[in-house]
């Protein structure tokens, strides 16, 4: 049996029916990311043992009749910026390169809280800054629907893996489209969840008003089970977090039933820039949407046009001062050739450990924060992003969902972008506002294109509009079949 | 705004990053482009627009309450570069 | 010439909380290295700061006490530097919404009431400490990383370190009435950082101001002060013109050096911290920690003077203290003793136990209560003054009432003035000599109390051995 091939729901009836066991399911699954992973690069760690200890455990349990949550035994990849107590979390570069967390993150003792069985950490952007894996200072990822190209990023590895069939789910985080755009890239389902909706607390930061942890499936009935899991208010964890209502009941609430929705094509995603293939794909869908009794007409949201200038001044300014605490002081990489002197000791870890691309968004960073900049630049955004959040608004006081699609273009070329910062940025001018907004955004694939590379869309919700969203997804997904795809390998 | 390169030697102190040498040069043109880049934003009309304090949401409060979880054993030691006497240590500091 | 110093403070005081300000590690002094941490407090990359709601009730807290508005919308921001003892590299505080703002503290300088405004009052977190001595380099301690503070800036309104040393022992009072502080000196509980400036006598204008950085005494802020403006004026008078710059305190050697000038003023890019989200005291809130105020130090130490006819001196050491100060109130309000006695009790044999025991009021077993039915027990002359002396300790460490001690300990006076009749008599028929003395006009009567005070074993009441001894010796 290819238990691999099969989606996390159809699992966790075989698991629940005891028709297969949890360790036989994360053996197979270790063996198939034995078989390519050579080839598709995803994992920085596999926890092999630790798993396979896991899924033990989970089989103990449910011999002695305990009720076990629906992901029980169920394998999940998790992003290399999520802390795991004992277990490496590099942030995909060499200033972490030997940085075991003391403390689990709160999603990875949720994931513990439903027998989850974690596989290992996923490759990733150094720090989440990049929209192609290929910043990581461990290694490339690969897609697996075409080895020569990226995978998207910065959750490139969490995308990779899912796509490769390595593992059925898989968390990543999204700060301007790091869930999204590699969804969209590598062919699977990927949700950015409301600001707050997830607890951040022991996601290595990168930008705090923006990031968010969300789940990866092939389907998104798989995505909304992990959705589910890790959804919580964190008091005593994260200021930040929020109660959802509806904590833990999406997948239960599922309900494709589209006649009546209103969904809102928003004109400045569909103009220059997009590609042929790509808008008609999303145009394709929409019309989909309208046969099954929704309502699709044009809206109008023209402060795109300022959110890559808005997303690249707040994230920068806040990961300046995130990653001011990697200074080769209390853990991570420090410099052998400081010396006696503290400053150069900060100076050379900092400017050894990080990565270029990462140094460029500190540089950024500290400018728009310092003295005789901050009021143009930083406070400048600040404002712009109420004025986004208001425009979003607005849009659904009409509609309940926006339909956009993800990136520009479908997975490109390794090493086609990664001489021009700003080739790369552009990439991100379809997914930044979702995260200046802080709402809710859902990629699945809605088609190929003509080089067989999957292009995704993008839903975008209210807030806390995750079961329409994923009502919608679902709708979509039984129209089309576009669902539980797995590159051949 | 253009920057320029005293401006960029302020700010890599502030970073405390090294950018001597071709590490600058390497470094120059691309700060440059990116800072033409968000200066887009300098178009845009805000009014009176501002956000000196986000209140959407307010009052994430904890009670007073000590919690000890964690020894420097666990926390501190097996992480640390180079853990002395108790803690991390670095190089002397002249204050 | 004659100069003017003009002088502002910015004090830090911690807060007396039980855990840290943004994570539920313990505050308390003296702990082992690094045993009062967790991943908040020492900077583990993807932990997150959750503010500790007293804080905000303490800083709103002392606002009320010095006369400040405040916020009832305030935020947290991000103060950036690299720093050993700062494993963020930041600090979390407050800039541009402090919790309180403009407000006005009041002390007295050699009889003369002055006043100070305060600029701001923000909380923050205190950072760690760097230790020299424990290897070849610095090790890092982060139990106090994450200790609350309060930093409060004056306006540049004093003028001498006198004033500076009054407006500092206001602000130590004023904490411990609110009881939001140990006020602990030798644990840095209390620090400040003091700006200097000189001026010509009469000039309105504010010269160019050195921050002095490292005081950490109140009577090392005098010293500190003092120097600088001695400095200044030294500068001044030899032509030199004064930079500005921040120079640190050596109260050993006890002068200043330069720590780092206006060129390499640090900026620090404040922005407002995306962890940590809006705060806001509603009405209720707002009500109960106003509830919670006392009437002040100052407001207590006038009326001591004017309403008790007090000295200053007598009214400056009751107010300094809460517990004082309101076990006088409380026993004065009581109506049942005169405000003077229960005054000069506290002032002086309870502060003397208080002294010797090495002991505080509050953790006496001493209640307001207790004193008011000592003092009325002499007033009524159930008991002697010299007996109510002894009464006084267990008073302090029991939990009897002062009439059971009396009992127990057989203090009661002997008013009964047929049983000291025969005393008296008893007494004059011993002492012959005495009666002759007193015939041939001197004065025994003082003897002849004491030799009755003797015989009644101190149990009976002076004022009758008196006015009976005289009757007696008439009679003769």
């Amino acid at each position: 049996m290819e238990l691999f091939k099969k989606t996390a729901a159809e699992l966790s009836d075989l698991l629940a029916k005891k028709e297969i066991s949890a360790v036989e399911l994360t053996k197979d699954v270790l063996a198939r990311t034995q078989a390519v992973d050579e080839k598709v690069g995803g994992y920085i760690t596999v926890a092999a043992d630790a798993a396979l200890a896991q899924a033990e455990a989970v089989d103990a349990k449910r011999a002695s009749g305990e009720a076990l949550s629906p992901l029980a035994g169920i394998p999940v990849a998790v992003k290399d910026n999520i802390c795991t107590r004992g277990t490496l979390t590099t942030c995909a570069s060499k200033m972490l390169y030997n940085f075991k967390p003391p403390y689990n993150a709160t999603v990875v003792d949720k994931l513990a809280a439903h027998d989850v069985v974690v596989t290992g950490k996923v490759n990733m952007d150094e720090f989440a800054m990049g929209s192609s894996c290929e910043n990581s200072a461990m290694h490339v990822t690969h897609n697996p629907h075409d080895l020569t190209r990226v995978p998207g990023g910065s959750s490139g590895g969490s995308a990779a893996v899912v796509a490769a069939g390595e593992v059925p789910l898989s968390l990543g985080s999204d700060t301007g489209g790091s869930i999204r755009q590699p969804a969209s890239f590598c062919g699977v389902v990927g949700l950015k969840p409301t600001y707050g909706a997830v607890s951040r607390y022991g996601l290595i930061a990168f930008a705090s008003s923006l990031d968010q942890i969300g789940p990866f499936g092939r389907t998104v009935e798989d995505t909304a089970m992990l959705l589910d899991a890790i959804t919580g208010y964190d008091p005593m964890h994260d200021s930040t977090s929020v109660k959802t209502p509806f904590e833990g009941s999406v997948r239960a609430n599922l309900n494709p039933d589209m006649k009546g929705m209103k969904i809102g094509l928003p004109r400045e995603y569909f103009g220059e820039g997009i590609s042929d293939e790509v808008r008609k794909a999303v145009l394709a869908a929409a019309d989909q949407y309208k046969a099954m009794g929704a309502e699709v007409f044009e809206i109008s949201l023209p402060l795109v046009e300022y959110a890559l200038p808005i997303y690249y001044i707040l994230s920068s300014a806040e990961a300046s001062s995130n990653l001011a605490r990697f200074d080769g002081v209390k853990y991570g990489y420090r410099t052998p050739n400081a010396g006696d002197d503290l400053i150069d000791l900060y100076v050379k870890s900092r400017s050894e450990g990080f990565g270029a691309e990462v140094q460029r968004r500190i540089m950024l960073g500290t400018y728009v924060l310092s003295s005789g900049y901050y009021d143009a630049y930083y406070k400048k955004a600040r404002a712009a992003q109420r004025k986004i959040k208001e425009e979003f608004a607005n849009a659904f006081q009409t509609c309940d969902m926006i339909l956009t699609p993800v990136a520009p273009t479908t997975a490109y070329e390794i090493g086609s972008k990664t001489t021009d910062p700003l080739a790369m940025y552009a990439g991100d001018i379809c997914t930044v506002s979702v995260n200046i907004a802080g709402l809710p955004g859902l990629v699945q694939p809605c088609g190929f294109d003509s080089a067989n590379m999957p292009i995704g869309m993008q839903l975008i919700g209210r807030p806390f509009g995750e079961q329409t969203l994923l009502n919608a997804g679902l709708a979509f997904e039984q129209a089309s079949g576009l669902r539980n795809i797995i590159a051949a390998l | 705004m253009a920057i320029t390169r005293q401006e960029m030697e302020h700010i890599a102190v502030l970073a405390r990053l090294d950018i001597a040498g071709e590490r600058f040069d390497r470094l120059a043109d691309d700060m440059q482009n990116i800072v033409g880049m968000v200066d887009k934003l300098q178009q845009l009309d805000l009014g009176d627009i501002t956000d000196v304090i986000n209140t959407e949401r307010k009052n994430a409060l904890r009670e007073d309450v000590v919690r000890q979880d964690y020894t420097p054993d666990e926390l501190i030691a097996p992480n640390a570069p180079d853990f002395q006497a108790g803690g991390v240590a670095v190089p002397r500091v002249v204050e | 010439m004659k100069y003017e110093a003009v002088i502002g403070l910015e004090v830090h005081a911690e807060l007396s909380t039980e855990s840290k300000i943004f994570c539920s590690c313990s505050t308390k002094f003296g702990a082992p290295i690094n045993t009062h941490t967790c991943p908040v407090c020492t900077g583990m990359p993807g932990a997150l700061p959750v503010l500790n709601k007293q804080v905000v009730h303490y800083a709103a807290k002392m606002g009320l006490a010095t006369g400040c508005t405040v916020n009832r919308l305030c935020k947290s921001d991000r103060k950036n530097y690299f720093y050993p003892d700062l494993p963020k590299a930041y600090q979390i505080s407050q800039f541009d919404v402090p919790i309180c703002e403009n407000g006005e503290v009041f002390f007295y300088v050699d009889g003369v009431k002055k006043s100070c405004r305060l600029e701001r009052i923000h909380f923050e977190e205190d950072a760690g400490k760097l230790l020299h001595d424990e290897i070849d380099g610095t090790v890092v301690d982060f139990n106090r990383c994450g200790v609350p503070l309060i930093e409060m800036v004056t306006r540049p309104d004093l003028r001498s370190s006198a004033e500076a040393k009054e407006f500092l022992e206001m602000i130590k009072t004023t904490l411990s009435y609110l009881d939001i502080s140990d006020c602990k000196m030798e644990e840095g509980s209390i620090r400040c950082d003091i700006n200097v400036s000189i001026r010509p006598e009469g000039s309105t204008e504010l010269g160019t101001r050195v921050e002095m950085k490292n005081v950490n005494t109140f009577s090392g802020a005098v010293r500190a002060i003092d120097y600088e403006i001695a400095r200044q004026i030294d500068v001044v008078e030899h032509g030199g013109t004064i930079q500005q710059e921040t120079r640190r305190w050596d109260d050993v050697k006890l002068k200043n050096t330069v720590m780092r000038t206006k060129e390499d003023a640090q900026d620090y890019r404040y922005f407002p911290d995306p962890d940590l989200i809006a705060v806001e005291i509603d009405d209720a809130w707002m009500a109960q920690i106003e509830s919670e105020i006392p009437e002040l130090p100052i407001s207590r130490y006038e009326r001591y003077l004017n309403e008790y006819g007090m000295t200053a001196m007598e009214a400056r050491q009751l107010s300094d203290s809460f517990a004082k100060a309101s076990m006088l109130d409380e026993a004065a309000n009581s109506g049942k003793v005169k405000p003077k006695a229960a005054a000069n009790w506290i002032l002086s044999d309870i502060s003397k136990y208080l002294n010797d025991k090495q002991v505080e009021l509050q953790d006496t077993k001493l209640t307001a209560g207790k004193l008011v039915d000592l003092i009325v027990l002499i007033d009524k002359g159930t008991i002697s003054g010299a007996a109510g002396k002894k009464v006084l300790p267990a008073l302090f460490e029991t939990d009897e009432t002062a009439e059971q001690i009396v009992e127990r300990m057989g203090l009661k006076q002997v008013s009964d003035e047929g049983a000291i009749l025969a005393i008296v008599q008893d007494v004059l028929a011993k002492n012959e000599k005495a009666v002759a003395d007193f015939k041939a006009g001197k004065n025994v009567t003082g003897f002849l109390v004491g030799q009755c005070m003797k015989a009644s074993r101190g149990q009976g009441n002076p004022q009758i051995i008196n006015k009976l001894i005289a009757q007696e010796l008439q009679k003769r």
